[in-house]
């Protein structure tokens, strides 16, 4: 064997073992098993350069209820009938996100090990993110270049029959118009339907202090063919 | 080319980090705020939002109120300044006072004007002599935020130190205090305000100086500094504030062109703050970053004008020719003209600028082909955009106007207050 060729060995071998690392590092939490994020993120569609990486931290957390910071749904209103052939757009605001607020201090201690202080928000993950980007496990959607900073709202529509979740999105935006295929999904879908916006403020995909998630207020809306 | 600077330190830890960054020693919540401190955790509201302490660790610290809504972060605070509400008013103070100049007639102010979002509208400043400086001023909005200050001077951190710069600095003479320590003393401890405002600002400086020190100075002027705040745009009523009114259309179409991949602007430009080199409270990474944007290449060798070259004049490495600290973003609608040394006049210029991935000097002393300098990032590759498409993007800029910060009475010249 060459020098050359030893080297190059080396360097592979040195790579499958950082990449080995980092899979095993992915995924090894002999405590408290994380998630399959496949299950967790199927079948998510992404708007608004929304990502997979902020919605898993999303996910993470149950939702609190302050009233000041819920989405509240303008289009579709509580028990509308939506009808066409094309999907209307469907909108939202923050009830009062700059208002006159105050927010109880839920800071947990700081070495808790709470679910939500996991591993995917950890600064050296961070930090090293682009290492396990490209050495780490294939991640299901690649979501769209830049991080999320700012809200994020993750829309559920489920239906009100069978409590089944018909279709799930997360955008950074505060608009949703359905593609053809998505309109039908929901026309198709046992009626009425729920619509529900979980929301966060994000910093480089991780939420923030204080910021969330923050339940939304739920409406109720018929979708007819 | 693009700057990591801890770049070496990262590679020397990869290793250890490989190992440990799943053992479940290190969760990405915990609060390891260092020296931002305690703040974090004592949400206590505020005009908007939350609050929270801006330091820790001084027996003197108070409660302080960011009044930032949920979710923008809060400036990193040091240790030995924590945040208090008189120390943040003596540092206004100070900030718009002419008598911290050689001259008697200058202040902080004369170079960062409250309406141009804290600075001048000058291509290069003008020190309190006179002298014509290389560079021009840096806007203050969201300055407690950065990691690297001023154009290109990775050491330089902390606003405690940065703020003898302008004060003592020779070369250029900016306020032009050099030499004049002593004066500069005695005309504020002859002030009655200052005679209360200082012991109240640091009540435990029980020293032979007493509280009127120059440390002092530095720290109330950077208090005041930390709560120079960007957070109000229109941009940040629709994406932190969840106002579907605050942004036009027309910005929101340029805001997915600014972070797409087809301009790359937000690579140099992203975050809360639209700048790199950022850091903030609980934030335990710290990137300082610059960049060589092609503004010149003298002669195709790469080159910048003498005597403005960038982190080289602190490096003295060549790769580092003509790479600077990308600023923010936030309120660049008001902060003509652009680029370090003011050589670009309008958003329209700049974005030609970018667009073509550097700029081309055809002939002078500076003549050269931009995008093909050598010390170039890999980031700036230009793009096209269609008229409409340029309207949208600067109606997105547009749209980082904080029209409340620049109007802010909290942060206006004390002076010229009516009693």
């Amino acid at each position: 064997m060459t020098p050359w060729t030893r080297r190059l060995a080396c360097t592979a071998l040195s790579t499958l073992a950082a990449s080995a690392l980092l899979h095993a590092g992915a995924c090894t939490q002999a405590t408290s098993p994380e998630p399959d994020d496949e299950d967790l993120l199927a079948g998510v569609i992404y708007r608004g350069g929304a990502t997979d990486e902020a919605l898993r931290a999303l996910l993470a957390v149950a939702p609190e209820d302050v009233p000041a910071q819920a989405a509240v749904i303008d289009v579709p209103v509580h028990g509308a009938t939506l009808t066409g052939a094309t999907a209307p757009e469907l909108r939202w605001h923050i009830r009062d996100a700059f208002g006159d607020m105050r927010l109880p201090d839920r800071r947990p201690p700081p070495n808790l090990p709470l679910p939500w202080n996991d591993r995917a928000s950890s600064p050296l993950r961070r930090a090293f993110a682009p290492l396990l980007d490209l050495l780490g496990p294939e991640r299901e959607a690649r979501a769209h270049g830049s991080p999320l900073n700012g809200r994020g709202y993750l829309l559920v529509f489920t239906s009100s029959d069978d409590d089944q979740v018909v279709m799930r999105v997360f955008t950074s935006v505060l608009t949703y118009t359905p593609d053809p295929s998505e309109w039908e999904r929901l026309q198709t879908a046992a009626q009425p339907l729920t619509l529900v916006i979980t929301n966060a403020v994000f910093e480089d995909n991780v939420i923030a202090e204080d910021a969330g998630p923050f339940a939304g207020e739920p409406s109720t809306f018929i979708v007819s063919p | 080319m693009t700057l990591r600077v801890p770049s070496a330190a990262l590679v020397l830890s990869l290793g250890w980090a490989t190992v440990v960054g799943c053992s479940g020693g290190d969760d990405g919540n915990t609060p390891t705020s260092g020296e931002g401190g305690s703040g974090a955790h004592n949400p206590t509201g505020g005009d908007g939002g939350q609050g929270g302490q801006g330091g820790q660790g001084g027996d003197d610290a108070q409660p302080f109120d960011w009044g930032l809504p949920p979710g923008f972060p809060r400036p990193k605070v040091p240790t030995d300044n924590p945040m208090s509400t008189v120390k943040v008013e003596l540092g206004r103070r100070l900030f718009y006072d002419q008598r911290l100049s050689g001259t008697g007639d200058f202040s902080c102010a004369s170079c960062h004007r409250q309406e141009l979002a804290f600075t001048d509208g000058l291509a290069l400043s003008v020190g309190s002599t006179g002298e014509v400086h290389p560079r021009g001023s840096m806007s203050l909005a969201n300055t407690g935020f950065i990691s690297a200050l001023t154009w290109a001077n990775p050491l330089l951190d902390t606003l405690e130190e940065q703020a003898l710069v302008p004060m003592f600095g020779e070369e250029p003479v900016e306020l032009g205090l050099a030499g004049k320590e002593v004066e500069l003393l005695e005309r504020l401890a002859a002030d009655p305000l200052y005679q209360e405002l200082f012991p109240a600002a640091f009540p435990d400086d029980s020293d032979d100086d007493g509280p009127l020190t120059l440390k002092n100075i530095t720290r109330a002027i950077a208090a005041f500094q930390r709560t120079i705040l960007s957070y109000r745009s229109p941009f940040d009523r629709y994406t932190y504030g969840g106002d579907p009114t605050a942004m036009t259309p027309s910005a929101l179409r340029g805001r997915d062109l600014f972070f797409s991949e087809q301009m790359e602007c937000f690579h140099c430009h992203g975050g809360f703050n639209f700048s790199d080199s950022v850091t903030h409270d609980g934030s335990t990474f710290t990137e300082v970053m610059f960049h060589n944007t092609g503004l010149y290449n003298i002669g195709g060798t790469g080159a910048y004008p003498e005597g403005n070259t960038g982190l080289r004049e602190i490096t003295g490495l060549a790769a580092d020719m003509g790479r600077f600290r990308a600023p923010t973003l936030r309120n660049i609608a008001v902060t003509a003209p652009y680029m370090h040394d003011g050589s670009v006049a309008t958003l329209d210029d700049a974005l030609d600028h970018y667009g073509s991935g550097g700029r081309t000097i055809p002939d002078g002393p500076h003549a050269g082909v931009g995008s093909d300098s050598p010390f170039k990032s890999e980031l700036l590759l230009g793009f096209t955009l269609t008229p409409a498409e340029r309207d949208d993007v600067k109606a997105f800029l547009e749209s980082l106007t904080d029209d409340k910060l620049l109007t802010d009475p909290r942060l206006s010249d004390p002076w010229t207050e009516t009693p």
